[in-house]
């Protein structure tokens, strides 16, 4: 049985006006997990504890089989880290970046930087000063894919970059997990590119894990049903229906548990089911961060 | 490079249906015959940008239904004529009972009644067979 | 592998200070040059050459430590693979190199210069003991540059450094011994300047350490 490449457990961690609790969190080899919250959840602040940049005051930090903070030296040996936020020294040249990088990783794929430098649309001899703020984070990530790293931890990586872009990197993410031993831990916002290239998800709000699951789980179990409610009738309990909309004769149930048995239950209470509607990630996002606010405020 | 399956975004139906369409559409032109490997998942995966675990679903959901073989360690395989026919027959069954629902629901029947006029058809059937 | 991407940090960090540094050495070339020249320009050079040792000082510390942190390029070296104890070690060497490096060499020149010149050499302990004071200012807003992320502190720390230096000069000019032997043609190395210079390089690795320790206790680094 391999190693998990990222082990988290009971991960906490305070600050004046915010808490980081009991994050857990486990990422196998040749998965992509899409770490998704709002702004402010407590996404950059896992990550970087995963990176050893902040400490945790309790729990368990295991990347790639060491121990971090101890070991964040070995660890970030494989580690390839892009954070939205990051710079590069403004002064220098992409060039220089890439040929720094290169003297400190013997894993720099001159052929690849090469590829990359032509897909990303970058020129390597433009100063860092000059570029746009796309052209940065492509900068970035192209320093830490050329590495080929066997673990690729990215904060909001596809964040404030335009749709091309977005495919691209895409592109080149995709591209890692043709290989079964290397992973990727990316956290966005961006709902659409999480549901379409993860294969974990886990949910975060205010600095707690609300869900994390099998992408495809996911999507399987959460329905919105639009119902007519007759008079004399009402909606019945239903499994998983974490939030009900009735107004009238109509009502939408949004339930995180379907099962075609749930349509036969409402049929059974005289109820009429018009429609039954999967939801996008983001619309599950959503419903999952509103109901355990709704939860967390009672 | 370029990907035997695209996949839409503007298609809400699952990313696993509408790989398991263009693999079943690309066995039906005949590009890719029986015996023919098919993409690994992994390659899949990267090529159509979309999860391994999508392209796994759709790749076991289609042996499921006898379109593809999976041999372990060896990779996925169009199946045999066999299977296929079985699958062809049975996308000429949902072919027939969707223009039934049509034509049931232009005549203002519930699906219940629909529903019952078919197993009064099977039922005939089953007695003309005996 | 870590030992070397030490190395190499302290390289990149030592190529992106050439300039200051280059200017900061001609410049005080100069400053020594026009010494021997008249006791007018005696005043002016050592003035200039103290101004621009304080200039190198706050340039490197804001430039490479403060900066860095405050850019988030922080984030892109540490994700290199070294500790953040590393990082720190690898910034106060390259740091140190590039200050100190050039404050010897200055010194050394200066010394060279008032030995062969008509300047008397009785100046020399007088010397010394100023530039050992910049150099204890310099690591105090070395250390306070790492272990703190206020500008405030940054301020304060300059200020009082600068203007500490106007009242540190006629303090020591006042020195019975530094009256006594300034004009002379021999430097006089007494009790009170040798503790005076001891006590600066003391206080001055104290300050560092402190701020080292500091540094690698936090567990919070971005």
């Amino acid at each position: 049985m391999t190693e998990p490449l990222i082990d988290v457990v009971g991960v906490e961690k305070s600050y004046r006006f915010f808490r980081l609790s009991n994050v857990a969190m486990r990422l196998e080899p040749g998965q992509i997990l899409g770490f998704v919250g709002p702004n402010g959840a407590g996404k950059s602040t896992t990550i970087r504890i995963l990176m050893g940049m902040l400490r945790a005051e309790r729990g368990t930090v295991h990347v790639l089989g060491h121990l971090v903070p101890r070991d964040q030296a070995l660890a970030k040996r494989d580690i390839g880290f892009v954070s939205e936020d990051m710079q590069l020294h403004g002064s220098a040249t992409l060039a220089w970046h890439m040929r720094l990088v290169a003297s400190i990783y013997p894993g720099w794929d001159v052929k690849y930087a090469d590829v990359l430098l032509r897909r990303f649309n970058l020129h390597a001899e433009q100063t860092v000063k000059a570029l746009s703020h796309g052209e940065r984070v492509k900068a970035v990530l192209l320093l830490a894919l050329a590495r080929r790293p066997r673990l690729l931890l990215l904060d909001e990586p596809t964040t404030g970059l335009d749709p091309v872009a977005r495919h691209e990197i895409l592109a080149e993410l995709m591209d890692v997990v043709r290989d079964e031993r290397r992973g990727i831990l990316f956290s966005s916002h961006n709902t659409q590119d999480v549901e379409q290239i993860s294969d974990q998800i886990t949910f975060i709000d205010r600095g707690r894990i609300i869900d994390s699951s099998d992408k495809e789980v996911f999507l399987d179990r959460w329905r919105r049903l639009h119902l007519d409610v007759p008079p004399g009738t009402a909606v019945p309990a239903l499994p998983g229906a974490i939030d009900t909309t009735a107004s009238g004769r109509i009502a939408v149930v949004t339930t995180n548990s379907y099962t075609p048995e749930i349509d036969a239950a409402c049929v059974r209470a005289g109820l009429t089911v018009r429609d039954v509607q999967r939801m996008t990630l983001e619309e599950i996002f959503v419903a999952n961060v509103m109901s355990n606010r709704r939860e967390a405020d009672r | 490079m370029h990907s035997d399956v695209l996949i839409s975004q503007a298609d809400r139906r699952p990313m696993y249906l509408q790989i398991m369409e263009q693999i079943r559409h690309r066995i039906a032109v005949g590009d890719w015959p029986p015996g023919r490997e098919l993409p690994s998942i992994r390659a899949l995966a990267a090529s159509t940008q979309v999860s391994v675990i999508t392209v796994k679903r759709a790749y076991l959901e289609l042996e499921r239904e006898g379109v593809i073989v999976t041999r372990q360690g060896k990779g996925s395989f169009v199946a045999d004529s066999a299977g296929l026919s079985m699958q062809l027959r049975r996308d000429e069954l949902d072919e027939h009972l969707t223009a039934a629902a049509n034509i049931g629901r232009q005549l203002g029947m519930t699906a219940d009644e629909i529903a019952d006029r078919l197993h009064e058809a099977v039922k005939t059937r089953d007695e003309n067979e005996r | 592998m870590t030992h070397s991407v030490v190395r190499h940090l302290v390289f990149k960090d030592l190529y992106l200070v050439r300039w200051p540094v280059i200017a900061s050495v001609v410049a005080g070339l100069a400053s020594i040059a026009i010494m021997p020249l008249s006791p007018v320009l005696a005043y002016v050079g050592g003035v200039s050459f103290i101004c621009v040792i304080v200039i190198l000082n706050i340039v490197l510390v804001m430039s490479a430590v403060v900066q860095e942190k405050k850019d988030k390029v922080l984030l892109f070296i540490l994700s290199l693979p070294i500790s953040t104890t590393q990082y720190t070690r690898a910034k106060v060497t390259a740091n140190a190199i590039a200050f100190v490096g050039s404050l010897l060499l200055l010194t050394a020149v200066a010394v060279f210069v008032i030995r062969v010149s008509a300047l008397p050499n009785g100046i020399l302990p007088f010397l010394i003991a100023v530039l050992g004071y910049l150099l204890t200012y310099y690591c105090v807003l070395l250390g306070v540059g790492l272990a703190s992320d206020s500008t405030g502190w940054h301020t304060t720390v300059i200020t009082t450094g600068n203007i500490s230096i106007n009242f540190l000069i006629p303090l020591l000019l006042s020195l019975p011994s530094v009256v006594h032997n300034r004009a002379g043609a021999t430097a006089v190395w007494t009790r009170d300047i040798v503790t005076i210079i001891a006590v600066e390089i003391v206080v001055g690795l104290a300050a560092l350490a402190v701020a080292v320790y500091v540094r690698s206790r936090a567990g919070d680094f971005v």
